[in-house]
């Protein structure tokens, strides 16, 4: 049986990788006997499948056992008597990921006084049965990053956790990646940093172990813990809230040289293509939040003019709270104004799941990952497009058809 | 030639000598009078051009897809639509294959053009009209032309219970006059919250008292136009000046009694004038004093207008804000009362008195739609999906408000996704159309593709709704709109 | 099954060519130039002459240049190097400086700016091509300055590589505004701190510069390398300063700690002239208020001729239009050569003596090998009736009107 997630990595393949590929497509062996589809929880046949991270399968067989996805394949045929969902003519992609939320937390989902909670975990302020995540649900999005707001240079640990079927969330990694902010509010001048220039002093002070304090009365002191937890962190992935290309320039510097891999998040003030080429040029993965229909023409077009300059970009909701429904309408804005419609489901899945570090196992329809799936009667950017399968963890949340016929 | 004549005296010499050029001079210092002997062109399509669309799938809301047919514009206006329009010689010929066409879409209760201060807190009055705040040049008009959207109903003041009066107008040309600026009366039951703001009661019974107050006010007024009437009347019969007199017969005084004081003034003025008086001769003055008259109240007359009379409904709309049932309960009960025609705007209380609204002939506009806050406090944000497939379902004709700024520009995603929540393909095309011009009563001028409305027409790349859809060709009163500018 | 998995290889292959796509472009070569026929007004202060000037590969090269130039010539045209900036104070993305601490030797100016604000792009179409990036006088220690290109084709400021950083001090009242003594009871702001008077800065300037010299206690945690690197003659030291009082203050420390300071502000300097003069000090003169106004000393008394005044007292001065943006600076020159100095002298006075001052001795000046950056005007450059026609930065044209000529 052929694995459609096979031939995926494009990089260096050209006229031998055609034949290559063809010879993957035909060579390899029938599925074995205990073929996985026959104790499946769930088996899909779907007209087009976005597997996520840009990719297109056709007429594809899914199976869901336990949770997670166990075969993905382009065509295929299943065993008797195993009971296959068709949806011969329909659109499906992995359940959205929206990377930078605070469904569920209490307002604000930060600890303000502080300059640096690099030890606040949004984990323990979560809500898994807050009544807005049923919403988010309901408008497609099955895995959620919980994202502290920009209210302190080093804003303290993302969460990720799982819808489940019942409109409540279960959280997926507890301690997620480390957050930081180089925009206002956390830079204000009544408080410690007032400039972008401070908070790289603040926190390149902090990763030697140093406190970069004011002598004023009344700053609240740096936490030994805070410097502590800071003074260990010294590779990988991190979130950092910025608004502006020269907020954005600094907060890479200063986080690569601590060793540390930063995502964007925010970047709702660049203004242009020049901008937009300047911040693409940091090498960095981009999260536009909080489209709106209210959002000036430059800011909508944000996310089409970093693709443009060939940055990978996510979309999220973002941190002050949005209608859960929002998402999708982000989506179609970033689509109107520009964003190619090949990069419209990577930006709300896979993307948007590598911003929380969980390339791997979210935002993705391939073997292994959480069985998030989303099944439309048309394009998933489309506005338009009706919702007939909402597939969370596993288990079917929503279905078109089981609606129609009550 | 009265007219010539009189403008021949002040004319230079030679042409004084010339009335046929004193004639022409004078026409053409009366553009209006020229243009209403012609063929009545717009001042968009003064040229005169005659346009057509040719090939396209065209949706005239109005009657079935034309899967390739053909609109023609000439003069501002539809001249005609059909799958067999003949396209008159020297015409310009659009290619549609391909695309789509559709009438302008009009948000049905939006902001555009206003500030948030008047739009917000603004100030309380019913008649602070929403056309005296509008900025007819912003640029924000532009972009929502681009996206297809021609017309806006600017739903006034959305916080003030008395809300003022809404209009409605062009997003384009910049400064263009407004094609209704008295269309409905607002009256604000609920908030965007409903919650915030005044608590219910409080908001009901400061309307239903201004209400009432217009309601004596009319019978004061029209009491007040009777005495004044007869006062005049003995007046006349008391000292008829001379020319009174030989002129007017027995029926004519009859008739009379019936005239405002305006329209005999304008009588008297026009009888002297065909006597060839310069002016009426003073009369005598009647020693007994008129009666007096009723203070001003612009307040109260704005709200006058919205009132019927018991027996006919009011022509001025009234349109009511109500969010929940209980808000959308007051407000039908307050139509009923005072003979109002409603026009009801909300959302999730909408959906569960739908017959009520039916039995109450109100118009339904679903609005916020733009709003994308998600507040726990905010009723807006707890809606739950599938209103307005839900309202069409019960043939309401509901129309699509975005009650935003710059949300109006996306009107067309905002009906694409009630479309993902159920609402049929044709049914959203006519609740940014038709059913928006039938909610501000401009239904005549706009909202299909039909012979004599406004030529508000708008060429699709594909699917109106589609994300990745976008206007190809913009007409405004048949003149086409530069899309690619921004 | 086949056909499905072909159209996906197919699928794979079209894909690869598009990853690879956005390649960095290279940057053009810069258009070789030639200015011929104009009037030359150097920056360097001597009288203007007729010549040709050439721009090969970034730099100034006097005479008619390489055959295949792109050639410019406007009847009557004057050629003059662009404005330098010595202290812009527009343009900045957050506040102007690091204000939650009084003294931060480590702030950078370059994380302070916006280098696509509309400060540098309005200073480069009005003939500023250099702008040095201070940081705002509201600390006693502001940080280092950055010395941009005011404007490039790319839309931004782009930092000048290589180009020398001063630290800059206050010696004013600006660093005690909004600052005020504790009182009794707890607060929650963090302004409740020293300095709160101009005795309070230089009592905060000289505890550190003392300890810096190893002669007192140094304060916890402070990091004195910056201020060893001034004592020690690594670095320039610019010193703010508007009213007489503390104009004498610097002098006074500086004979204390034994550093030498580019002055700046200055309004009062010619009360001093003399202490100033003695020491030849390098003083960054401006703005001159059009209309003074407001109260204390840093707002009267203020001397039109100040500029002319230093100047003959022996010190080295140079203009700045500070706050206002590097788009004023002409003006300020404008204003120089009305009160006391020749139109050549101010015209040098915004242009070389203002390079030499930043530690860019190869710009504000048309000279042989120089860097190019100059700007071509239909008359002399101070005077108003002057039109700009062309601006060059760094070799590369971002402004020209030359066309319409």
């Amino acid at each position: 049986m052929p694995r459609a997630d096979v031939p995926r990595r494009a990089g260096r393949l050209l006229r031998a990788t055609f034949a290559a590929a063809c010879a993957l497509v035909g060579g390899v062996p029938a599925a074995h006997a205990d073929d996985p589809a026959a104790s499946a929880d769930l088996v899909l046949r779907l007209g087009t499948l976005h597997v996520g991270d840009g990719d297109v399968v056709n007429d594809a067989l899914v199976v869901i056992d336990d949770g997670r996805v166990v075969a993905v394949q382009a065509g295929g045929t299943v065993p008797e008597g195993v009971r296959v969902r068709t949806f011969a003519r329909a659109v499906a992609c992995p359940g959205f990921v929206d990377a930078v939320t605070q469904y569920g937390l209490d307002d604000g989902a930060a600890e303000r006084p502080d300059t640096l909670t690099p030890d606040v975990r949004a984990a323990d302020a979560f809500d898994v049965r807050a009544p807005e995540l049923r919403a988010a649900l309901d408008a497609g999005t099955t895995t959620l990053g919980l994202v502290p707001a920009p209210w302190n240079v080093a804003c303290g640990r993302a969460a990720t956790a799982g819808l489940r079927t019942d409109g409540s969330a279960e959280v997926l990694e507890r301690v997620g990646v480390p957050v930081f902010a180089f925009r206002a509010p956390a830079l204000r001048r009544d408080r410690v940093p007032a400039t972008a220039a401070g908070a790289r002093l603040v926190l390149e002070a902090a990763f030697e172990g140093r406190a970069w304090t004011t002598s004023g009365e009344g700053a609240a002191p740096l936490r030994a813990e805070a410097l502590a937890e800071l003074a260990q962190l010294r590779s990988g992935a991190v979130l950092v809230h910025v608004d502006r290309a020269e907020e954005a320039r600094v907060a890479v510097e200063t986080l690569r040289a601590r060793g540390l891999a930063p995502t964007l998040v925010g970047l709702r003030q660049i203004a242009g293509p020049d901008e937009a080429r300047a911040v693409a040029a940091l090498g960095v993965p981009c999260v536009v939040t909080e489209l709106g229909p209210e959002d000036s023409l430059a800011t909508l077009a944000v996310p089409a003019e970093l693709r443009a300059a060939g940055a990978t970009v996510a979309l999220a909701s973002g941190a002050p709270a949005q209608s859960p429904r929002t998402l999708r309408l982000a989506l179609a804005l970033a689509v109107a104004n520009g964003l190619p419609a090949a990069d419209a489901v990577p930006a709300v899945t896979s993307h948007a799941a590598a911003a929380l570090g969980a390339s791997k196992g979210l935002g993705r329809v391939a073997v292994g990952a959480r069985a998030d799936l989303l099944v439309f009667d048309g394009a998933p950017w489309e506005p338009a497009s009706r919702l007939l399968l909402t597939v969370t963890g596993g288990h079917v949340a929503f279905d078109a058809a089981r609606k129609d016929a009550q | 030639m009265h007219d010539a004549a009189g403008a021949g005296r002040y004319a230079p010499g030679p042409v004084m000598r010339r009335p046929g050029l004193a004639l022409a001079l004078a026409l053409a210092a009366f553009p209006a009078v020229a243009r209403a002997e012609g063929d009545a062109p717009s001042p968009a399509g003064a040229d005169g051009a005659v346009v057509a669309l040719v090939g396209g799938e065209v949706r005239p809301v109005s009657g079935p897809v034309l899967p390739r047919g053909t609109v023609l514009l000439r003069g501002g206006r539809i001249a005609a639509v059909g799958a067999d329009v003949a396209v008159p010689e020297g015409a310009r010929v659009i290619d549609c294959a391909g695309a789509v066409v559709t009438p302008g879409l009009i948000d049905a209760d939006c902001a555009l053009g206003l500030t948030p201060w008047d739009a917000g807190a603004g100030v309380p009055g019913a008649d602070a009209r929403a056309i005296d705040a509008f900025d007819g040049w912003d640029e924000r008009l532009g972009t929502a032309l681009r996206e297809g959207v021609t017309a806006l109903v600017l739903g006034a003041n959305r916080e003030q219970v008395l809300g003022g009066v809404a209009c409605v107008v062009p997003t384009g040309p910049p400064g263009a006059a407004p094609l209704a600026s008295d269309a409905a009366v607002v009256l604000n039951v609920s908030t965007r919250g409903a919650g915030g703001g005044a608590p219910g009661a409080f908001r009901t019974a400061t309307i239903r008292g201004a209400l009432q107050a217009a309601l004596d006010r009319r019978i004061e007024v029209e009491r007040w136009r009777r005495d004044l009437a007869e006062y005049e009347d003995e007046r006349l019969a008391v000292e008829p000046t001379l020319e009174e007199r030989l002129l007017l017969s027995p029926e004519l005084l009859a008739r009379m009694r019936l005239w405002t004081p305006a329209e005999r003034a304008a009588w008297r003025e026009a009888t002297y004038k065909s006597m060839g008086r310069e002016k009426a001769y003073t009369k005598p003055k009647n020693p007994a004093t008129p009666p007096r008259a009723p203070g001003d109240d612009p307040n109260l007359d704005a709200l006058r207008d919205a009132l019927g009379d018991g027996a006919t409904p009011a022509a001025r709309r009234t349109l009511l804000r109500a969010e929940l049932e209980g808000d959308v309960d007051a407000a039908l009960r307050i139509a009923a009362d005072f003979a109002l025609t409603p026009v009801v705007a909300g959302g999730e209380g909408l959906r569960r008195r739908t017959a009520e609204l039916a039995r109450a002939h109100a118009r339904v506009v679903l609005t916020h739609l733009g709003d994308t806050s998600a507040s726990t406090t905010s009723a807006v944000a707890r809606r739950s999906p599938g209103l307005a497939a839900a309202l069409a379902a019960a043939r309401l004709r509901p129309a699509l408000g975005t009650g935003g700024v710059g949300a109006a520009r996306w009107l067309r995603l905002f009906a694409a996704r009630e479309i993902a929540e159920g609402l049929p393909r044709d049914a959203a095309l006519a609740a940014v159309t038709l059913w928006a011009a039938e909610s501000a009563g401009v239904e005549a001028q706009m909202g299909s593709l039909d012979a004599g409305k406004r030529g508000d027409v708008v060429v699709w790349s594909g699917d109106p709704f589609g994300a990745t859809s976008r206007a190809l060709h913009v007409f405004v009163e048949g003149a086409e709109v530069d899309v690619a500018a921004r | 099954m086949t056909r499905t998995g072909s159209a996906f290889a197919l699928a794979v292959l079209v894909a690869a060519p598009a990853v690879l796509a956005p390649a960095a472009a290279a940057r053009p070569a810069p258009q070789a130039l030639v200015f011929g026929d104009v009037t030359i007004a150097d920056g360097l202060g001597t009288a203007p002459r007729k010549g040709s000037v050439a721009i090969v590969d970034g730099r100034l090269v006097l005479g008619t240049g390489p055959s295949g130039a792109r050639r410019v010539a406007v009847d009557g045209a004057w050629l003059a190097p662009g404005f330098v900036e010595p202290s812009g104070r527009a343009g900045y993305v957050h506040a102007d400086a690091e204000g939650t601490r009084e003294m931060t030797p480590d702030v950078d100016a370059r994380d302070l700016a916006d280098v696509r604000s509309s400060a540098f792009r309005e200073a480069a179409f009005e003939g500023c091509t250099t702008v040095v990036l201070a940081p705002g006088a509201t600390n006693v220690v502001g940080g280092l300055t950055q010395a941009f290109h005011a404007w490039t084709p790319e839309g931004a400021a782009v930092p000048i590589a290589g180009a020398p950083q001063a630290l800059q001090i206050a010696l004013a009242d600006e660093p005690t505004n909004g600052n005020f003594p504790p009182r009794s009871g707890p607060t929650t702001s963090i302004y409740a701190r020293r300095p709160t008077t101009r005795m309070g800065v230089v009592w905060m300037l000289r505890q550190t510069f003392l300890a810096a010299k190893g002669v007192q206690q140094p304060p916890d945690g402070a990091d004195l390398a910056r201020y060893r690197d001034v004592l020690e003659g690594r670095r320039t030291l610019r010193v703010v300063s508007h009213a007489v009082q503390d104009l004498n203050a610097g002098v006074r420390l500086a004979d204390e700690a034994g550093f030498r300071y580019v002055l700046e502000g200055a309004d009062e300097g010619y009360m001093v002239r003399e202490a100033l003069g003695r020491r030849a000090t390098q003083v960054i003169s401006g703005p001159l208020p059009s209309v003074t106004s407001g109260v204390g000393p840093e707002f009267t008394d203020t001397a039109l001729r100040n500029t002319a005044i230093l100047r003959e007292a022996g010190c080295t001065v140079a203009l700045t239009a500070g706050a206002q943006g590097g788009r004023w600076l002409r003006e300020q020159a404008m204003f120089a050569a009305r009160y006391g100095l020749t139109r050549d002298e101010a015209l040098a006075a915004a242009t070389s003596v203002a390079a030499d001052i930043c530690g860019l001795p190869d710009r504000g000046r048309i000279a042989e090998g120089a860097a190019a950056d100059v700007v071509l005007w239909s008359g002399h450059p101070l005077l108003p009736s002057s039109r700009m026609l062309m601006v060059v930065v760094d070799g590369r044209v971002v402004f020209d009107r030359t066309g319409e000529e």
